[in-house]
């Protein structure tokens, strides 16, 4: 359904992106994983058309996006970052004109006008101006606006920033109703819970690029099921990952002045020496964390920093 | 529904709900325009002046002279008040009238023996109109009571001599000697035969001071909706609609040309409702009301598309209203929207009527009147110019400004 091949993207010297390449199935929830600023909304922006690339090539349902527009266009639904939302309109107005965007009228619009107020939990509170709701409320609304055309391609662009841990849930079952009817969507987000949650395969990307792909168990074997720890306090970077990394089976991922990250085999037995060690070499010990595998440490390991650096 | 009807529909359900703009951007030139009724009134106006008369002599000849200022067109231009000469140097100097003649002490004596006399006249440096009339109305009294002391010197005199009030037999008197007079002169007092034929050329201008400013009122109106309704643009694009409309399969000419018509219609309604306050400020019925409407509705769907290109020009919201803003400022001035052409330097005013809104409101003036010769060339010359700012819009909504 979506296909993009080698996707480039560069506004002067900076290449925002670099090479992205990735298919995604009818029905398949596809997670763009990365830190502020890695490339996932130039990436959205490349599949829908609003950016054009500087190489490669964007299909989707078979429909090139920068040659045919029109008709790769049809098959999408944008839910973008921002509330795309018109405040002093209702939310049914809302859904009405978004739908009559897409062509749609009569009786079919009332219909899906119906659904989609359903779908997002606002059938009763639809002729209230958007100005009133929550910020919960207006993203869902904002969801139901890409979904009012049933369009076969979903692209939602952190589609939960800024919202309660409630209405976050909330959005998560509508991705997933969207997706079991069939829907390819793309799903971009930076908090590893949602990608791990909701994904069925994941691109982690990173300056541009895609740094590593698949589903979360295929990512969590590249780490090789090592536990990651993390010590924070007042360390000497280079002599406290010197002193770590002579101990069997730990390999020093990130060393700093207050924080040193370590990839541990059997981290809860070796955790005791390693403190030791750490003591012994005149480190201060203030907390200590420890993870088992996960989207996080794979991006620690694969880039050295944390996801929400 | 059409993607055109959905736009249509969403923009006009939007801009009437905004009640607080609407009402600043229709509110304001109506504000004035009311003001300026309030200031000027209503129907045919004429300058209205108060002459102070402080009469010293008290006689019945310096009595005659007052009256004089309040017959036939002149009564309608002055309201003559009888005052004492400190009064009426007092409501001089705190600018209370256009005038104030003094008719010294002895003026029917020396006025019966012919002998030389001077009239005061204080005349209200901050006035135009009404000081001059005064003045020229005055010489004009000191020349005829000349001659009449000439003609009926004797008559006179045996009425100044039966006291405050000339007795019956002294007017009879004088009413046969009057009438003896135009006997002898009528060959000399005829008119000649010798006609004038009136001509006036030009636009019929409206006789009232607000209906002159009514059509300018009008088109800073416009202006005003133009530069409101053009920033939506900037408040679409800041709350991402205008993106994701950028992603839909619907042209954002289509957007752009719905938006426009919105702004037409709204503007047609605006220019309609102004033209009738115009119309009800003359007081009369003005012709061309509902060509002028749609004009000036046509012309401001122009300045939206201009305002609009101004504003999507620009690199940031700010920048563009505040840019628009002056713009639109700069366009109210020198384009008659806040004064009148005619109250400007002749080479500003050539200018003025050379910027879009200008020529529009000079247009609009000649349908007003009814004297809009090749009207369906300016219509096309209007089209074409919003049909190039339409098409420099839909290119910069597509390269950039929309994703």
């Amino acid at each position: 359904m979506i296909l993009v091949e080698q996707l480039e993207k560069s506004y002067g010297e900076v290449r925002a992106v670099n090479g992205v390449s990735f298919e995604v199935q009818p029905g398949e929830i596809f997670g763009l994983l990365g830190p502020n600023g890695a490339g996932k909304t130039t990436t959205i922006h490349c599949l829908c058309g609003l950016v054009s690339p500087t190489a490669g090539k964007v299909r989707i349902g078979g429909a090139d996006v920068q040659r045919d527009r029109v008709a790769a266009r049809r098959q999408m639904g944008l839910a973008p970052q921002e509330l795309a939302l018109y405040e002093s309109l209702s939310a049914r107005e809302n859904l009405e004109y978004w739908a009559g965007v897409y062509g749609l009228g009569g009786a079919q619009l009332r219909q899906r006008v119906g659904e989609a107020l359903e779908l997002a939990g606002l059938a009763d509170r639809g002729r209230e101006p958007v100005r009133r709701f929550s910020g919960g409320m207006k993203r869902r609304l904002n969801f139901a606006c890409a979904c009012v055309h049933r369009p076969r391609v979903l692209l939602l662009d952190e589609p939960t920033a800024g919202v309660d841990p409630q209405s976050r849930a909330r959005l998560l079952d509508l991705v997933q109703a969207q997706a079991s009817a069939g829907a390819a969507v793309v799903y971009t987000t930076h908090y590893m819970e949602e990608a791990q949650q909701l994904c069925h395969r994941i691109a982690v990307i990173d300056h541009g690029r895609i740094i590593a792909i698949g589903t979360l168990e295929q990512l969590r074997s590249l780490i090789g099921g090592r536990d990651v720890l993390r010590v924070a306090g007042r360390m000497d970077g280079p002599r406290a990952a010197e002193a770590a990394a002579r101990m069997e089976g730990v390999e020093v991922l990130s060393a700093a002045e207050d924080l040193l990250s370590m990839r541990v085999e059997d981290g809860a037995r070796k955790l005791e020496p390693i403190l030791e060690t750490l003591r012994r070499s005149g480190m201060e010990v203030r907390s200590v964390s420890l993870e088992q595998p996960s989207l996080e440490s794979l991006f620690l390991q694969l880039t050295g920093k944390e996801l929400r650096e | 529904m059409t993607a055109f009807a959905a736009f249509f529909r969403k923009d006009m359900q939007r801009w009437l709900r905004d009640r607080a703009a609407l009402g600043a951007w229709v509110g304001i030139p109506v504000f004035v325009g009311l003001l300026l009724a309030l200031v000027f009134g209503r129907g045919e106006t004429r300058p209205q002046g108060v002459l102070l008369v402080a009469d010293l002599d008290q006689t019945f000849l310096s009595r005659s002279v007052a009256p004089a200022f309040t017959q036939g067109e002149l009564g309608r231009s002055f309201t003559v008040a009888s005052v004492e000469l400190d009064e009426g140097l007092r409501r001089m100097r705190r600018g209370e009238a256009s005038a104030l003649l003094v008719i010294p002490e002895g003026f029917s004596d020396r006025f019966l023996r012919s002998e030389p006399q001077t009239l005061k006249l204080w005349t209200n440096p901050s006035q135009a109109i009404m000081p001059d009339l005064a003045r020229e109305t005055t010489a004009i009294l000191a020349e005829v009571g000349w001659y009449l002391q000439q003609a009926l010197g004797r008559e006179l005199r045996a009425m100044a001599g039966t006291g405050p009030w000339p007795a019956d037999a002294s007017i009879a008197m004088l009413a046969v000697r009057a009438a003896a007079l135009a006997r002898e002169g009528r060959a000399l007092l005829d008119s000649p035969p010798i006609a004038i034929e009136e001509k006036i050329t030009g636009a019929k201008q409206p006789a009232n001071m607000a209906a002159a400013m009514a059509p300018g009122v009008v088109f800073m109106a416009l202006l005003f909706l133009a530069f409101g309704l053009s920033g939506d643009l900037w408040v679409e694009k800041s709350s991402g609609t205008l993106q994701r409309l950028a992603a839909s399969p619907a042209p954002v000419e289509v957007f752009l040309a719905a938006k426009t018509l919105a702004a037409v219609l709204l503007m047609g309604c605006v220019s309609a409702a102004g033209l009738v306050l115009g119309q009800w400020l003359a007081g009369g019925a003005q012709s061309g009301l509902a060509a002028a409407a749609l004009w000036a509705a046509l012309s401001g769907g122009m300045l939206f598309l201009l305002m609009a290109l101004v504003q999507t020009l620009c690199r940031s919201e700010r920048q563009g209203r505040t840019l628009a803003n002056v713009a639109a400022l700069l366009l109210m001035m020198a384009g008659g929207a806040m004064f009148p052409f005619e109250a400007m330097p002749a080479a500003v005013a050539r200018i003025g009527r050379l910027t879009p809104n200008g020529w529009a409101l000079a247009e609009m003036r000649a349908i007003l009147a009814g004297d809009c010769p090749g009207i369906a060339w300016k219509i096309v010359l209007l089209a074409a110019m919003s049909a190039v700012l339409f098409a420099a819009i839909s290119a910069r909504l597509k390269k950039g400004f929309a994703a």
